[in-house]
Order: C-alpha cells, then structure tokens, then sequence
C-alpha cells in the first residue's frame, strides 16, 4: 500500500513537473531565425521600428509603386505623355483605357496588391507602437505613429484616385475598402466620401503625433549635404501631411481647407523653389529634380535603371534590339519650345532628346529619388483655389512658380484652368500626377476611363459586388 | 540470437567413475567456472550438463579445494552462481537454485504427470521451467524429461525456456505422458516488441505492426531498405516513378497505408520532402529518409512498421504517416567474431519498354508528317526538299542506323563489402562495423559511393546498469552522369551520326532539327556531384533499479556536412552563344550544415498483481533539436578545363548573389502509456503525449495526441480447446504531421538588401503568420486480428483502418485589401479507408528435408477529400491551363468527396475516320472536335484499389529458394509515351514505333492514333488513358548455407551464399516508356556471408 502511494506521489510530482516543464518550454521553442526575424523580435528595439518604416518606404520604391508603375510607367501612360503612336504593343490596351483586357487587369490587380501590401505594413507599425510603451521614448512613438498614419493615408489616397469615381461628382458611390486594422480580417468598404474622410483622418492624426517633427528645427535646403537634408524630407514629415492634406482638401472640392494647408506649407520656409544655379552645373552636380522643392521623396537607387528600362531602347540577351517602349510626344508643343523652360532643357538631352530627368550620373551629390509631393505642387493648389475667388492671388502663385522655372519668366496678367492644367502637364512629367488632376479637372468624363475596376480576386475572395 | 549452443555439453567420458578418483584438487583465485568444470571432469569423469544462457561460465571465482569430496568441490564452485547439482550416472547437471530438483527416485513419482520436453526438431530441452505459481515450480532433467507429483493435477503449467516461447498448458494425471514441443521464438523475433520508448510483450499489444528480423530483410535481397518494405507490410507503397527509375542518386518516397495530406508539390522534381512520408526511427533516433536509404542494410537487426494510432501515438505529432522503427545489430558477448559479406551485383539497364523506329521506319515518318512535301505549293521549295529526302535516304543506305539509346548506358558491377568484428563478455562488449559500397548505376558515371564506420560498446559496470555508445561516421557521394537525361537520347535521330563520315570528329550540331549532339557534353570533364559526412554519436544508458522499476536516457548528436557542386565546361554546347569569356564555364556550390540533437528520458514500471493483472506503465520526455545552415553560388568565367577549380573563376555569375538557407525547430514532448492486461486475456492499452514546437504559432504551441487499444488474445479462454490461436485488436487514436515549412505560424520580415533607406535597411513583411494554427491531426480507428490456425499451417493478419485528418494546413486565398495574398490556415479534411491482409501457408513444416511456405499480401485503400480550401480550388483552374492539359501528366485536381488521387480527363470518342482529328463528348453529352477542361470526368483513379506481393520460400536442406512477386491491380494512368512519343511527337526526333504503324493516315482509316501530320500535343483524354495493372517479379533468391560438417573443417561458424536478381520480368498492362529520365535496370547480385 505504502509503495503505491509512493508510486502516487511519484506520478503527481511527475506531471506537475511536467506542467511547470511545459510553461518553461514555452520559452525555450521560441527559435530565432538568422535569415529572417520575427515581428516580436523586430519591434523590439526602435530600430526594428526605423526598419519596418524603412520597409514600407522601399516597398513603395520598387518598380511595382512609386519607383516606376504609379509614377512614369502606367500613370504617365494613363496622363497622356507617351501620345498615342510608338507606344509598343504590350501597352497599347492600357493606353486605349481598355481595363477589361486581361493584360490590363494582371497590371491593375499587381497594383492594387501592392498597395494594400504596404498599408499591411503600416498598419503592424501601428499596432505595435500602439500597444508597446517600454521600446520607444514618447517622442520616437510619436514619429513613428505619425509616418505611419500618414503612409496609411497616402497610399488610401492614391487607391481612392485610381479605383473610386470622382469624390465630388459621385460621394454616395460606393468606394474602396480601408484598411485600418493588420491581419487577415476582411476590411469594410465604404463610400467615396467616407475613404476620404477616413484619408483625413489619418492625416490629422499623423498631423498630432508629428507637432515635433524634426524638420521644424531645420531647413533642410540649406544643408550642403544632401544626404543629410533626406533625414528630414525623404520620409512622410509635418510638412508632407499638411501637403497631402492640401492635396485632399482639393480633391473634394474643399478650397479653404486646400488654402489653408497649401499656405502652411508654402509659409513655412521649409523648403524653397528651384534656384537656377543649381541646375546649371554640369552632369555630376546637377540638381536634376529640383530637390529644394521636396516635401516628399523616396530614395530609390534604381530609377535610372527603371526609366532604362521603358525610355531607352535596349538589346536583350540574344542580341535584338528593341525600340524605347514609351517614346514622349509632342515635347515642344508641351513647352511651346521654350528653351527658357528649365524643365525642358535639362529634363530632356539636348543632344538627342531622351528624357534623362532620371538618368543623370549625380549620385555622388544628390541621392536618386523619385518626388511623392513636391513644393510646385502646392503654388499649382493654390493657384487652382484662389482662382475665380481672388485672380490676383492666383496669378501671383503661378507667376511666383514660374519664375523658378523660366528664366526672364514674362508674368502672366491673365489666367484660366487651362494654363493651370498646362503649367500642371509640365510640371508632373514623370512623376504620374497628371492622371489624377486631369480626372478631378475633366467632370463629367466617363468613369470607364479615370476608375480603375475593382480586380477579380478582390471582388471574388472578398465577396464584394 | 543463436540457439544452438545454448546447451553446451562438456565432453562427455564414457569411462566407468571408479577409474577416477572422487577427490577433486583446484586452487586459484580467479579460475573461469568454465575451467573449474574441466579440471573437474579430467579428475573425476563426470560431465557437465547446464543452459548457457543461465550460467556464466565466463565469469570468475576463487576456489581452494585440496582433495575435496567431489560434493564439496561442485557446492564451492557454483556457490556464488545460486545453482545446485544433481549427479546422473557419469554426468552432473547444473540447474538453478530456485527450481526444485525433481528427485528421480522419489516413490510418488511412479505415479506422477510425466512427459518430455523438447524443441520443434525435437531435440530434448534440459533445464526448461514448468511453473505453476511463484512458489512452485519445477525443472526438466538432462534428457528434458519432467515427473512431477500428483498435487499439481489439472493445474496449468507454464514451460518456459529462454530462447523459445512461452508454452501453457493443464497437466493432468489422466493424459499419459506428454510431449511437449516449445516453438523457438527465433522466427517470431522475440517475446518482447519494442514499440520505440518501451517493451511490451507480444500479447499485450493492441496496435497494428509489423516485425521484421534483419534475416529475413536482408532475403529480399533488395539494394535498399525501402525497396524491401513492401515484402513484409502489403500497405507500403512506393511511389511510382517513371521519370527517375533506378538513379542511385534518388531516394524513393513510400507511404504507409495511404496518403493523409495534400501532396501541393508541383512535379516529381520538387525537392520538398514528402508530405506523406512516415517517421523513421533509427535506435530510437529520427534520422531523413536518406540516411535510410543508405543505410547499411547488414546492420540491420530488426525493424517495426507501425501503422496505426495505438502504435504510433507515443511519436504524437509526428506519427500520423506511420513509424518504422530500425534496430541495428548490437555486440554479442564471446571470443572475437567477425562477419563478412560481399555483395556483387550486375546491373544491367532495361529497356524493354522503349520500341523506338529505326532509321528506315524514321525517314518513313518524316516522309509521311510531310517534312518533305512543300507547303506553300512552290516547286524551288519542293526541290530543295526531295534533295533532302534523298541525302537523308542514302544515309540510311549507306546503313546508318544509330541506337541512340545504348550511348549513355553501361552495364555496372558494382561492390558492396561489410565487415563486422564483435566480442566481449558479460560486462562489457563491443562490435566494430565498416561497410564499403559502391553502387555505379546504368547511365555512365553516374553512381552513388558510400563507405562508413560504426563503433559501439556495451557495458555494464554494474548487473543492472548498462551503458551503451554507439559512433557513427558516414560518408556518401553521389554522381550525376555527365551524358545528361536519358530521354535526350531517347529523341535523337538514328539518321543521325555521331562522328563525321570524312573527318571522324564529334558532329557539333545537326542542321536536321538544329540541336546540338548531346555527346558533346559527356566528353567534357563537366562535374556534378553531391557529397554529405555525417557523424552521429548516440548514448544510452539503462538502469534497472529494480525488476519492476526500470529507467532510461538518451542522447544523440548528429553533425551532417553536406556539399554539392557543379561544373560546367566553358566548352561545353551550353555557352556556344556566349562571347564574353568572363561568363563562359560555370561552377556551383553549395554547402549545408546540419546539426540535430535528439534526447530521451524514459522511466518504466511493471508488476503483476494478483498473479493476474500485469502492469505496464511507462512515462518519458523527449526533445528534439535541429539546425541547418547552407550558403552557395555560382561562379562564371573560365578559360581552360584544366582550370577547373573554383579560384579560377573570374567573376560571380551576373545578376546572381550568394544564396542562403536557414532553418531551426525545436520540439520536445512528453509522453505517458500504460497497459493493463488481465490473465493475459484481456489488455487495454492506453497512451498520451503532449508535443509543442517552434514551428507552430503560440497561441496553439502545444497540442495533445492520445490513444486507446484494447486486444483480446481469445486462444486464452478457458473454453478454447485448440491449437488454434486467435488474437483481436480495436484502437482509436489521434497522431499528427509537421512536414511543412516553419513560416507559416510567424508574422516575419525579411531584409531587402536593395533598399537601404536613410541608413535602415527596410524590413518588409513575409507574409501573415496564423497565430492560431493548429497541428494536423490524423485520428486513426483500427481493428485487426491475428490468426494461427491447423498447428500453425495457416497464418493470417488482418487489419481494417478508418483515418481523419483534420486541420489539414492549406494556403487560403483572401481579399487583396487585407494586404495578404492568401495565409495558411487548418482548413482541409481527409479520409483514408483501407484493409491490409498477409495470409501465409506454411505448406510443409517440421521434420521433413523439404521446408515450404508462402504468403499472400493484399493491401486496399481509399482516399477522399472531405474538405478543402479555395486556393486549392485556383490549383484547378491552373490545372485546366492549355499547357497543362497537354502534358504527359495530368495534374491534380482537387474537389471535395473524390480522392485527391483521381485522374480527370475529358472523354473521348476516339479519332474520327474522315478527318483523323478527335472527337470529344461534353459534359452535356454533345460531340465537339473543340476541347474544353471543364468537360473532364473522372475516369479512375491513379492509386491502385489492391496491391501486394505474392511470396514463396522453399527450403531443402541448406537451400532457399524464395521469390516476391509484387502486384498493383485497379489504378489507372495517364500514358505518356502515347501523349508524347505517339501523339504529339515532332517529326524532327525520333518516336515510338507507333507512330508509324497506328496513326491515321488516310480518310477511312480506324486508327487509334489521331493523323499522322498533326504534331500538336494531343488533349488529355480517356483515349489515352490506361488500366494501371501489373505483375513483377520483385526477388528472385536462391541462397545455400554450408552445413555444419564443412563449416567445422573450414573453421567457419556460418557461411552462405546467395544469388539474387531483382525485376527480372514485368507484366503490364500499359505500354509505356518508364524511366524516362534515368532508365530503369536490372540487377542480379552475387553475395557472400561469413562468420568465424
């Protein structure tokens, strides 16, 4: 009897000390990967923090974003730039605004993925600062918090440009989802004017959390290095939300509020319109895109190899040669051939007229990078706002832009959208703004040419209709 | 285990006593029993008669005997040994203490239960233990007779013996004498399982394996353990592979009843390991199924199939495909022993499959695919063709004919050697293994060497303390012929010469079909070799406290270095193009590391209660480890072949960096059984174990796995009266799976070095890890029965399987919106239901010269799909691509209710005589000549509905014949020599026969073949589709032992000789070139096995 209570007890110590065995195992099955690292570990310093931010900011680099689809590729192609001859075959649907071809959609569908892939990102940032205090100090949470929100709310905005019916004309319509939560829970969508507001929002937010952003310490033109001067402006700063916020306000038709953050922008002195010295300099120091005026940027080593790859004519592995796959047209008429226009001389060779705004060997100088928002843009704003309410405003704005862009620039004593719409054409020249404005400008244009369809495996796995 | 000399009898001298004197005179102080008892036979004539297994006649004493009376002299030497003596006539039979000695003598006796004792051949047994209980029992004298008395009537005695099997029986005074024969447990192994942690007695187990002794694997006479499995466990099966037949340098897949998870793996190629494969288990060590595969196959003692959940639930999370548990030969104690074998084997490759046209039969072809009619009506064009034909025409005059297919192929010989040397004794032993193979293979230069070493020891430092090591060192490497894949050959012209007509060198390139000659590369020195060393330590140590209460630990290290790598000549055809001589020549590395730690603790407890209920309880912790760390990349740039070292590549291959890999796991689990039998009758066996690992996410980190068995041994019950024996078995149980990536759990990032932003490299998402994911779990129900029936003649086990797999993982797609493309997520369920039987004659038995059994194996199983995922559902739209549908292979399609093994083609009419073309039927019924995949209709499936072998083993003296003939009956195949080497062959290369002799030709003509002009890849189509049935002859083996007499004046303990061939002749029902890639061969081997 007594042995077997012996052997009861044995066995009772035995599983309680597996139990207690099982809480400390726990630990030791948690293994680190050397190739990889999981988020716990990552968010577990504040450079794990810089990295994920970083990652969303090179993610929005690759050729598939920013670096070259939304910006000199598809939405050039989209704004009109490449014209309708020599574009090669494998655009031409595209071109034709023929969203339904199959080649299209593969086109659309990557980008939609790709964006929601860098919301995703953002979106864990948030949720890790959010619940952890003991990484960050205040005041790094609070940087952090900030740029995140505020690429939330950048790439919703380019996905409401691209996929929703113009926010003015059609608010009721039915939008696109916005994702505001990590995982794998199906996102809501919700109408036009609610995804805008739901931009705004974020920006506010970010606006908050950025009140201490270090460019207000700074005026990162002033700085000779370059590369110090991206610390403050190749990243989502105060500026750039008030810039986007801008951007937004006009959007929906919300003039005062396009002022008001336009102004913020243009008053604060953060940033300063292209000096003429700087562009005339030869090859390796040539300040080819204009990065004074840079609210927004990302670095993208690249670009050059990008804009190779569809602007330049090139021979493959086996020897042929293919022509450049998006040749621009009518340049001169674009620039009324002013050789006074900054842009069209330096942006294009005068020797043989290919566009080198973003193959120029300056790297030494100026790190390659492609403009998200740029200072232009916001006299363009408020050049847009003031007219029809104050013109002399409005002319003052345009005219103020144009004498950093012409040199002995003859003010303009008159003005209509369609020299702002002209001014816009020249100044977003591979960087796919136009698409946009052309699609706020133009009311009443079928909605088969400025929204994209909503790709098939979103309707399909989302069940959206 | 040897069982001859387990009764060692002293010489015996037929010389009357008193010749001797009584007195016996030994002195020492550390005399061997064995040399006591000779000094006493010489003094006094009596011999000696004992069991050797009982009495350590190694072991040591000190005696001081001067003129001792001879009862005096044999207390001294045997009192430390707790035996006594009895003297009988000139010979003194040494018995253990504890077991009454019966004296002859003894008035009672007359009238006693007498009977006689011996083993199956019928020779006496002295010694053997009849036990009534614990208080009583008795012994059989030196001629293996008993008398006992009378108060044990109608009580059931059990007689036991090491070496043999336990025997029952109720003795009673009334039944005269009996002759009671003990089976040798030889054949059965052995009483006791092991079942991987703990021992268990056969009886007692619930669950359904298979034990196999290394003896009667190593009679299949295969090249490696897998091939062999199917022999003994009709459920095994090994995955058809028509692409690689037998390159020694691919590892076969088998499954074990069945295929419980999606196979995602898109083509036979696919280097994931297979996510049905079952655990291995080497000494209770996990080992890859290439370390089986090379595995020494003489090393083997003994291995386990386990198949169902009371058998494998104690491997929890990693026993759901099934467990084969491989024990290797340990030392055995004695003078040094060393054993030889010698293998040499033929191989020698198989082409029967292939029925390619000759040269004639070729042009005929081209001439009728219109390669020399002008289609564009132009008679410039028309010349210039008939000049073609008629240059080709002459060539094939002049009487060229090359047989491509003999270019790449040798017949190999090829060597394996094993050497064992053990001995020791009682407190410490060791045995030292080297093994040496090299296994060349058909295609030249290829072929797979392996050489190793194992030294291990046995000691106890104390009786009931053992401590075993074991060190292994391995070294395998394995060669890629330089000739390249077979079918290349099996495409080329033989029209077409090797060498020019004038100046006799290699033809570069052929204008005909512009491809280059594929010799040109054989004769480069291009290399292509992997290699791995892996040394491997395992430790054990085993303490039995008690007889009931027995504790164990293990410890093994393992270290893999492995190497792989590619040169390819700047010569060679494949860089023709190229003109910078920086990117001509390539050279590949790659190395990987592997490091795994593997460690159990186990403690076991067994008692009897009440001389009725037997006690097994077993409790345990194991915790597994593993590491692996490769890096590679590929160098270009070199100028000469003399130069083909790695130093003097000029640069990295462009656009290409160094790759990497990286993996980590850890698990460790914990594990309880216990069985309960009553009077051996009835036996409940229950197990539980709780295993967590690093791969699963943390919310679910840890899961449980559980079973339950119950067995009945019938043949027990008081009311069976016969010899017939009966035992039935039912288990249920839940076991797991983790052949899957370690990502899918973790939400991780990954660095892209690429972009380096503001001083950070960005870390981007890999994906979404599921927290929540669970362990695939595969609940088991199995009943089974063992039957002896007729004094054994007949012997059938039986076995019924339901499995469930649940929480099958699956890539799930979702909204793009969420910002993931598709995560993984327990959605899929499975069923597999299957029967698997081996009935065996043993047909002439016993004393007769002539020894003849043989055995059937049947093995059924079905698979369906109970539920899956909407990614899946993608995977079939991908398989309904154009590309897909007119491949040699049907892909997989998935939908729940059909088994994931169906094969769905579109139904065909067969070829319309008028136009030649195809005729489909739509789903609708309606014919069409258009094809559309959403017409497909299952037309069987492509696992086999039976499969097994037919075995046969004749003995007669010292010969043994024994032949396997496997069987599969019931599946379907899609045949893809018809899709590629009939249809859709290009008349540029050369093709099947058929093509010539079966097409469509001209209006009117009922062909099987659609016209013989159309060159498209025909559609998938049950035209094409054949039954699946065949019959091989897997073993044909004829081994001789030399008898006793012969070995004795070659001072031999053993020698045999055997003569074996495998795949010596194949019927089938399909039609098809197998070994496409890699062409199948044939092997006849020689072998040797000596012991001395």
């Amino acid at each position: 009897m007594n042995k077997q209570f012996i052997l009861m007890k044995l066995k009772l110590v035995l599983l309680l000390g597996a139990l207690f065995f099982l809480s400390a195992c726990n630990k030791w099955l948690d293994v680190e990967l050397a190739d990889k690292v999981t988020q716990e570990k990552l968010f577990s310093t504040p450079q794990g923090y810089q990295e994920a931010l970083a990652g969303v900011y090179s993610q929005m680099a690759d050729s598939s974003l920013y670096g070259k689809k939304l910006t000199m590729e598809v939405m050039d192609l989209m704004g009109d730039y490449y014209g309708t001859n020599n574009v090669a075959a494998r655009y031409a649907k595209l071109r034709a605004y023929d969203y339904k071809d199959a080649g299209s959609q593969v086109i659309i569908a990557k980008i939609w993925n790709q964006l929601y892939s860098a919301i995703g990102g953002a979106n864990n940032i948030i949720a890790w600062a959010d619940k952890d205090v003991s990484v960050l100090s205040p005041d790094m949470k609070n940087q952090i918090l900030g740029e995140a929100y505020a690429l939330r709310a950048y790439l919703h905005c380019d996905l409401i440009r691209m996929f929703c019916p113009d926010v003015v004309a059609s608010p009721k319509a039915s939008g696109i989802p916005y994702n505001l939560v990590f995982g794998v829970s199906l996102p809501p969508i919700y109408t036009v004017e609610e995804n805008v507001q739901l931009v705004i929002d974020d920006l506010k937010a970010a606006e908050k959390y950025l009140a201490n952003d270090p460019i207000t310490k700074v005026k990162p033109y002033e700085m000779v290095n370059k590369n110090e001067a991206d610390k403050y402006v190749a990243r989502f700063n105060l500026y750039g939300v008030k810039a986007l916020l801008a951007r937004v306000s006009l959007m929906r038709g919300d003039k005062n509020n396009a002022i008001k953050y336009a102004k913020e922008v243009v008053e604060s002195q953060r940033f300063r319109l292209l000096d003429f010295a700087s562009v005339d300099k030869s090859e390796k120091e040539i300040d080819m895109l204009f990065s004074d005026e840079h609210i927004f940027s990302l670095r993208n080593k690249k670009l050059s190899d990008f804009t190779t790859e569809i602007h330049y004519s090139h021979t493959d592995d086996k020897g042929t040669t293919t022509f450049a796959f998006l040749p621009f047209a009518n340049l001169a008429q674009l620039y009324e051939a002013n050789n006074d226009d900054i842009r069209y001389i330096k942006w294009f060779s005068t020797t043989d007229g290919s566009f080198i705004k973003y193959k120029v060997d300056n790297k030494d100088k100026f790190f390659p990078k492609m403009p998200m928002i740029k200072l232009s843009e916001m006299y363009l704003i408020l050049a847009e706002c003031y007219l029809g309410k104050d013109d002399q405003q409005a002319q003052s704005y345009i005219n103020q832009l144009r004498d950093h862009r012409i040199r002995n620039n003859a003010h303009w004593s008159y003005l209509t959208m369609e020299y702002i719409m002209r001014e816009s054409q020249r100044e977003f020249l591979g960087e796919g703004q136009l698409w946009y404005a052309m699609k706020r400008w133009i009311q009443g244009m079928p909605n088969i040419i400025f929204v994209f369809p909503m790709p098939l495996k979103e309707i399909e796995t989302g069940n959206r209709n | 285990m040897k069982l001859t000399g387990v009764l060692t009898v002293v010489p015996l001298l037929h010389l009357s006593a008193s010749v001797y004197s009584q007195q016996v005179t030994l002195k020492g102080q550390r005399v061997k029993i064995k040399d006591a008892l000779r000094t006493v036979t010489k003094q006094t004539g009596y011999g000696f008669l004992y069991n050797s297994k009982m009495l350590d006649v190694e072991s040591s004493i000190s005696v001081d005997l001067n003129n001792a009376p001879l009862s005096k002299a044999m207390e001294e030497i045997l009192a430390a040994k707790g035996f006594n003596y009895r003297i009988e006539e000139n010979t003194i039979v040494l018995l253990p203490r504890h077991e009454r000695i019966i004296e002859t003598k003894e008035t009672l006796v007359q009238k006693g239960i007498r009977g006689k004792v011996t083993d199956d051949k019928g020779k006496p047994l002295t010694g053997v233990s009849i036990v009534f209980n614990k208080d009583l029992s008795f012994t059989t004298d030196a001629k293996g007779e008993f008398n006992l008395p009378v108060s044990v009537d109608g009580k059931e005695a059990t007689f036991s013996f090491v070496g043999y099997k336990k025997h029952v029986q109720v003795l009673t005074v009334k039944s005269g004498t009996y002759e009671i024969k003990l089976q040798s447990s030889h054949e059965q192994l052995s009483d006791v399982v092991v079942t991987g942690y703990f021992s268990r007695t056969k009886q007692s187990v619930t669950g359904s394996q298979v034990v196999v002794s290394g003896e009667d694997l190593r009679k299949v006479g295969s090249l490696n353990l897998m091939q062999a499995l199917n022999a003994f466990d009709p459920s095994v099966r090994m995955a058809p592979n028509l692409e690689f037949g037998s390159d020694p340098n691919r590892v076969p897949e088998i499954t074990i009843r069945g295929e419980n998870g999606f196979d995602l793996r898109s083509n036979a190629d696919d280097s994931r390991s297979n996510p049905n494969g079952p655990l291995y288990l080497l000494d209770g060590i996990e080992v890859s199924a290439t370390r089986i595969y090379d595995l020494d196959m003489n090393r083997i003692e003994s291995f386990v199939i386990l198949r169902d959940a009371s058998a494998t639930s104690l491997y929890g999370s990693r026993g759901a495909n099934g467990v084969i548990l491989i024990t290797t030969i340990p030392p055995k104690e004695g003078a040094v022993r060393v054993s030889f074998n010698a293998t040499s084997n033929v191989s020698v490759p198989d082409l029967r499959d292939y029925n390619l046209m000759n040269a004639r039969e070729k042009l005929e072809y081209e001439r009728l695919a219109r390669l020399y009619t002008s289609r564009t009506n132009s008679r410039e064009e028309q010349i210039l063709l008939d000049l073609k034909y008629s240059d080709r025409l002459a060539e094939v005059e002049r009487g060229v004919d090359t047989y491509w297919l003999s270019k790449p192929l040798t017949t190999s010989v090829n060597q394996r050697y094993n050497a064992f040397v053990e001995g020791g004794d009682r407190s410490f032993r060791y045995g030292v293994n080297l093994n040496y193979d090299k296994d060349k293979g058909v295609m030249k230069e290829s072929g797979r060497d392996r050489y190793g070493i194992n030294v291990s020891f046995n000691y106890y430092p104390r009786k009931d303390f053992l401590i075993r090591n074991d060190v292994s060192v391995n070294n395998v490497k394995g060669f890629n012929s330089p000739y390249g894949t077979f079918d290349t050959y099996a495409k080329q012209n033989p029209i077409d010469r090797i060498y020019d007509r004038q100046t006799g060198d290699v033809i570069r390139f052929y204008e005909f079909n512009s491809t280059l000659n594929p010799m040109l590369d054989a004769f480069l020195p291009n290399k292509d070799f992997n290699r791995y060393t892996e040394i491997q330590d395992n430790f054990n140590m085993d303490w039995r406290i008690n007889p009931n209460f027995r504790v164990t630990g293990r410890a093994s290290l393992s270290k893999k270095l492995s190497k792989a790598e590619k040169y390819i000549s700047p010569f060679s055809s494949k860089f023709d193009r190229e003109t910078e001589t920086d990117k001509k020549g390539s050279y590949e590395i790659y190395d990987q590391d592997d490091l795994n730690f593997d460690g159990t603790v186990t403690a076991s407890y067994n008692k009897i209660f009440m001389d009725k209920i037997t006690t097994n309880i077993g409790v345990g912790a194991n915790a597994v480890t593993t590491s692996a760390v490769g890096e590679g990349y590929t160098a270009t740039g070199f100028l000469s072949d003399n130069m083909n070292f790695i130093q003097y590549a000029q640069q990295f291959k462009e656009n290409t960096s160094p790759r990497g890999y990286f993996d980590k796991s850890k698990m460790i689990g914990f594990f309880l059984n216990a069985n309960v039998g009553y009077e051996n009758r009835y036996f409940v066996d229950l197990s539980f174990r709780t295993d967590g690992s690093s791969r699963f996410g943390r919310e679910s980190r840890f899961a449980p796995f559980w079973s339950a068995g119950v067995a009945w041994n019938a043949d027990r019950e008081k009311w069976w009266n016969s010899d017939a024996t009966l035992k039935v078995r039912a288990s249920v149980g839940s076991t797991g799976s983790v052949n899957f990536s370690a990502d899918q759990a973790l939400t991780k990032y990954g660095y892209d070095p690429l972009y380096e932003y503001n001083g950070y490299y960005g870390a981007r998402l890999l994906g979404y890890g599921n927290p929540a994911l669970k362990w695939q779990n595969t609940l088991q129900n199995n009943i089974g029965a063992d039957l002896t029936m007729f004094k054994n003649l007949l012997v059938l086990n039986i076995d019924a399987y339901i499995k469930q797999t649940q929480n099958l993982l699956l890539p799930i797609d979702i909204a793009p919106s969420t910002g993931f493309l598709s995560y993984t997520e327990n959605l899929g369920s499975m069923e597999n239901r299957g029967m698997d039987m081996r009935l065996r004659f043993n047909v002439l038995r016993g004393k007769n010269p002539v020894n003849w059994n043989f055995t059937l194996g049947a093995a059924t199983n079905k698979n369906k799909i109970k539920h899956l995922s909407n990614a899946l559902e993608a995977m079939n739209e991908e398989a309904g691509k154009k590309d897909n549908v007119t491949g040699p292979k049907p892909l997989r399609t998935y939908q729940a209710g059909r088994s994931q093994s169906a094969l769905m083609v579109v139904e065909s009419l067969g070829i319309d005589p008028m136009t030649g073309n195809e005729i489909y039927r739509k789903l609708n019924g309606d014919l069409t000549f258009d094809y559309d995949p959403k017409d497909k209709i299952i037309v069987g499936d492509m696992n086999p509905t039976w499969m097994g072998t037919f075995q046969s083993n004749l003995l007669y003296k010292g010969f043994n014949l024994y032949f396997i003939l496997a069987y599969e009956y019931g599946g379907k195949i899609y045949n893809s020599t018809l899709a590629q080497k009939v249809e859709g062959s290009n008349p540029l290369f050369n093709a099947d026969r058929r093509v010539l002799y079966e097409r469509w030709k001209n209006p009117g003509d009922i062909a099987l073949y659609k016209r013989i002009d159309d060159t498209e890849p025909p559609y998938q189509t049950t035209r094409l589709v054949q039954r699946n049935d065949f019959l091989r002859l897997q073993t044909l083996t004829l081994t001789y032992d030399l008898p006793t007499n012969v070995l004795k004046n070659l001072k031999l303990e053993r020698a045999r000789i055997m003569l074996t061939s495998n795949d010596l002749f194949r019927f089938s029902t399909v039609k098809m070139e197998r070994g496409t890639i890699y062409p199948y061969a044939q092997t006849f081997s020689l072998a040797l096995n000596l012991t001395f």
